[in-house]
């Protein structure tokens, strides 16, 4: 990798200070693949002990039930042990700093999601009215354009997408979707 | 010659207007998914088991589903030449070269090789699968426990060496499937595992659920941390073609053999347990480049870099079909989605259902047949409408993936809680996809797992405990050396390379989706 | 514009099949008014497994018939699938979900039976307000042509003097055809829990029939249909059937039941249909008359040859003392083999 520009010493030692980094081309070390590692080993140790208890209780035999659990679980505790000592090793340089920000948009998708699917069970709100709104939310959280550029085509699409599906489906196919408060 | 007669009732049991209207919307769907960023063949299937399970119909439907897989390898090279953004893994491959000439102002030579090779190679696979199904299929009744035993660590093993970018990352893909597919009733005894007290884990994690998180949800939601970097531009399309079917004569000319080329080599890897579209496509860009003798045009959009992936990854969908259908052992996450429609029916792929659903099996490879030949037509001169695809409004687009995925997943269970662990699995999936964690092993442990374990405990049970039926029986025996064999496959093609004094370009990789 | 809608809404059709109904919405009438005209409302038949099911058939040409021989009141009727745990989970839902709701019916059978008992289910059809049961099927058991098998008694005799000599192959574990293997051990005499541990579960009948073929197992135990076109061909033999007289397993002349054997022994896979709890006397008469009506329309005697399902008709109290006396029958055999 040959550079346009010739580099500018002050930053890079000031991020080999800040990161600790051992050379100067990893800038900003991520913490993420060993915050990653710890959590995958502490959940295989947990699910080992889950599968040890199994057969503790009934015993490992051979052909039974008990041993695959132990097998597949230690595994998986051997995998993020070496995934982890990986990641201690490396200090992989990322894609720039752990940002914050850039986890707003999929949690809010996430909540919407998880929103969409309890109105529809639980609520009397409806397929239709639900569905609209989830796809305007789900659209606006993935779109990058201001609201005036996009809103016609957006509320068309979710409108359409909602009325589409429902007509298609309880008129044609005789497949029947929550009803709400709307007569449809 | 009876496999000729089998094929030719096959085609009676196609040319009916049903099937062929299942087969046209198959590969219409494919097709458009292909195109489709974000949305993959395996979870187009999973999406539309509860449509499928409603039509009743075994033959239509898996015609159906067969055309959309192969509609999405033919769709996925009209997405990486146009916008160099590969529709699906497979298509890797297919872009390097494919995209550079879109942006000569090749476009339409580009598409057309790949459509056009990709006819010859489903041609020539499916003709090569027709001759191979019945002589294994009858091997197959043979097949005991033991072998299937063998057969699942044969793949296993594969699986584990083709896990690609790195190995510990791999095996934690693949050990996170073999766990879920650990939850549930123990189906030799039905005692209960990792259910955790939810009742509606007694029955384990559905396929469906798995990969409607992992593929359509994960992927939506790490888009929604990087919406900016989603691509928006597509290569215009330059006005005409010269030339017969876009084609000129000099690119004829270059691209007759590596579609041959690419069909020798998809159809084999495509057989292989864990083969899939990946592996073969890189191998014959790089077998292409090799041979080629217009070395300066590589890197500014070599004809023969899209007319060789493009044929390998066409010819390995008829060699996926050889296991799926005469062992009931799936060899990519697209042919897992159709083991599991198989089961929804009540039916096993295996030699019984060559015995029991003839006009099931043969009509479906009569329709492969048929199924190429639509999407000639459907690539070619309706090429216009799939560039208008390319450009949905990709949060429309998402957003629409996540209706049908909640809907999907709640239509086929009735259960709210296996929504909410489908968005769970999104979850992981998010953060598998931020440190890069490969998908498709998932998958594959998730079937291969409990597929191991149960034919293993199986043949215990059958021989009263005894080790020695693991190599008593010549079968198990082979099956197993092979699967040690196996463990140096990923070093092939840098042996090939070796031999022939050249480091390869490619590398042997799962990548998420075939 | 509308392009590209109509782009993100052909394949959002396609991809989505089926509802998501959950609410009923709108009052419920008074008892007495729903006993008058029933349904008062759209009617809702769960299926408490996945499509394609037995359940799930047996659901959907319920409905088909009730909307067909115009017995709704004017009303419709839904289906909807709720899987898992051999039914349990939607049993579940009925019981705590659907009270006192007459227009709530699911679809039950002998595998949820057995399942309330392998899966130790907080809720059992007794639970329930039973209505009735409507098909059954008979189980066959075969064995592969070359076998030195011909009667049940040889077979009977063999494992009751040597339990781990027969190694029996069928559907899932704790399902109808392994509670069979263990109530056939009891009544040959032999050791039950010995020989249900010889038993191999397998997914679905294919894989059965494989590997009975490939000589797996020695015997193969299923519902009369899957192995009858076997039997038909000659590649299998059927050693008895398990209704109460003998029946045609596919060889064209019939195969003696087990009780003709000389076991005193009846399993039938039969399928039925229950309400949930609380629904008053009035409303239980209303969807017995429903259900009656149901049986003796003739478009469900042709669903009946149609699906080639037996008629097994008993409604009301004798179709309570039935689930009652099958609930207790087959937990003391789960019990007994190891699985409850």
């Amino acid at each position: 990798m040959t550079s346009a520009t010739p580099p500018d010493p002050a930053p890079i030692a000031a991020a080999e200070t800040d990161a600790g980094a051992a050379t100067p081309e990893v800038a900003t070390a991520s913490s993420g693949p060993r915050v990653a590692g710890t959590v995958l080993l502490l959940i295989g140790v947990a699910l080992l002990w889950q599968a040890v208890d199994a057969g503790i209780d009934t015993g490992v035999p051979l052909g039974g039930p008990t041993l695959a659990p132990i097998l597949v679980t230690g595994l998986w505790v051997v995998v993020a042990v070496a995934y982890l000592i990986d990641a201690l090793r490396k200090r992989a340089a990322d894609d720039g700093p752990a940002d914050l920000r850039s986890w707003i948009r999929p949690v809010l998708l996430l909540a919407a999601l998880i929103g969409y699917a309890v109105v529809l069970k639980y609520t009397v709100l409806g397929y239709v009215l639900a569905t609209t709104v989830f796809v305007l939310a789900g659209a606006r959280l993935l779109e990058t354009r201001p609201v005036r550029e996009v809103i016609v085509r957006d509320l068309v699409t979710a409108i359409g997408l909602a009325l589409g599906i429902y007509l298609l489906f309880t008129r044609l196919l005789g497949i029947v979707l929550p009803a709400g408060v709307l007569p449809l | 010659m009876n496999s000729f007669m089998d094929l030719l009732a096959g085609f009676g049991t196609v040319l009916t207007p049903v099937n062929l209207l299942y087969a046209a919307i198959g590969v219409t769907i494919g097709t458009l998914v292909g195109v489709l960023p974000g949305i993959g063949p395996a979870l187009t299937i999973a999406l539309l088991l509860p449509v499928a399970l409603r039509l009743d119909d075994p033959t239509g439907t898996l015609i159906m589903f067969a055309g959309i897989y192969a509609g999405a390898m033919y769709g996925g090279s009209t997405t990486s030449i146009l916008l160099n953004t590969p529709g699906e893994s497979s298509s890797v491959a297919t872009s390097i070269e494919g995209y550079q000439m879109a942006r000569r102002g090749r476009a339409r030579a580009a598409l057309a090789t790949a459509a056009i090779g990709s006819f010859v190679a489903g041609t020539i696979s499916t003709v090569l699968l027709a001759l191979v199904a019945t002589p294994m299929a009858r091997l197959a009744v043979t097949f005991r426990a033991s072998d299937y035993f063998a057969l699942a660590v044969l793949a296993m093993v594969t699986v584990t060496a083709m896990v690609g970018a790195s190995l510990v990352r791999g095996l934690m893909s693949l050990t996170f499937g073999l766990f879920l597919g650990l939850i549930g009733l123990d189906s030799l005894t039905g005692q209960a595992r990792f259910t955790f007290g939810v009742p509606a884990l007694l029955d384990g994690v559905d396929i469906v659920t798995v990969i409607v998180g992992l593929f359509a949800i994960g992927e939506t939601l790490y888009i929604a941390t990087r919406p900016r970097d989603l691509p928006d531009t597509v290569t215009p399309l330059e006005p005409g073609g010269k030339g017969f079917a876009w084609l000129g004569k000099a690119d004829w000319a270059r691209s007759w053999r590596p579609w041959l080329r690419g069909t020798a080599l998809g159809f084999p890897f495509g057989a292989l347990p864990s083969g899939g579209a990946e592996i073969p496509t890189f191998v014959s860009y790089t077998l292409e480049k090799r041979r080629s003798k217009h070395p300066r045009e590589w890197g500014n959009g070599a004809i023969e870099g899209v007319a060789g992936p493009e044929a390998a990854n066409n010819a390995s969908f008829s060699g996926v079909l050889v296991p799926l259908l005469t062992l009931g052992i799936p060899t990519s996450a697209t042919a897992a989605v159709m083991l599991a429609a198989f089961g929804y029916f009540d039916l096993s792929p295996g030699p019984q259902l060559f015995e029991k659903s003839p006009e099931l099996v043969w009509g479906l490879i009569a329709s492969l047949f048929i199924g190429n030949v639509m999407l000639l037509a459907l690539n070619l001169p309706m090429i216009r409408v799939w560039v208008k695809v390319l450009k949905i409004p990709r949060p429309l687009l998402y957003t629409g993936i996540l209706v049908f995925a909640t809907l999907g997943v709640y239509a086929v269970s009735g259960n709210i809680v296996d929504v909410f662990i489908a968005f769970g699995i999104g979850v992981i999936a998010v953060f598998m996809r931020r440190f890069e964690f490969p998908i498709a092993p998932v998958i594959l442990g998730l079937i291969l797992g409990p597929m191991m374990e149960t034919q293993f405990r199986r043949a215990l049970l059958l021989s009263d405990n005894d080790l020695t039926v693991f190599v008593r029986r010549p079968l198990t025996l082979i099956l197993l050396l092979l699967a040690v064999a196996a463990l140096g496959l990923p070093h092939l093609p840098r042996l090939i390379a070796r031999i022939r004094g050249r480091e390869p370009a490619g590398r042997l990789a799962f990548g998420d989706e075939d | 514009m509308f392009k590209r809608a109509l782009a993100v809404a052909v394949p959002a059709v396609l991809l989505f099949a089926t509802g998501c109904a959950d609410q009923s919405v709108g009052e419920s009438p008074a008892p007495d008014a729903a006993a008058a005209k029933y349904p008062a409302k759209t009617l809702q038949i769960m299926a408490p497994a996945g499509a394609g099911g037995g359940w799930d058939t047996t659901a959907r040409s319920m409905q088909k018939t009730l909307q067909e021989s115009g017995l709704l009141n004017g009303q419709s009727a839904e289906v909807r699938n709720v899987t898992g745990a051999a039914g349990t989970i939607g049993l579940a839902e009925l019981v705590t979900s659907h009270q006192k709701d007459a227009h709530q019916l699911m679809v039950t059978g002998l595998v949820m039976v057995g399942g309330v008992v392998t899966n130790k289910s907080p809720v059992d059809l007794s639970k329930t307000t039973p209505i009735a049961t409507l098909t059954a099927e008979s189980e066959v058991v075969v064995v592969h042509k070359d076998s030195k098998y011909t009667t049940l008694k040889q077979l009977a005799d063999d494992i009751k003097a040597d339990p781990t000599s027969v190694k029996w192959g069928g559907g899932s574990a704790g399902g109808t055809d392994q509670i069979l293997v263990g109530l056939l051990a009891k009544a040959a005499g032999a050791d039950a829990k010995a020989v249900a541990k010889q038993y191999v579960a397998y997914s679905g009948g294919g894989e059965t029939k494989a590997a009975l073929l490939s000589g797996d197992v020695t015997v193969a135990v299923s519902g009369t249909s899957e192995f009858a076109d076997l039997v038909k061909a000659g590649t299998v033999r059927a050693l008895a059937v398990s209704g109460a007289t003998g029946a045609d397993a596919g060889a064209g002349t019939p195969a003696p039941s087990i009780k003709e054997s000389g076991y005193d022994l009846e399993l039938l896979n039969w399928r039925g249909v229950v309400a949930p709890p609380g629904i008053s006397d009035s409303e239980r008469t209303a969807v017995l008359k429903l259900v009656d009506d149901l049986h003796n329309s003739p478009q469900w005697k042709q669903e009946l040859a149609d699906k080639k399902w037996q008629d097994f008709y008993k409604s009301g109290d004798e179709a309570a003392a039935f689930y009652a006396a099958e609930s207790t029958r087959i937990k003391t055999v789960l019990t007994e083999i190891g699985l409850g």
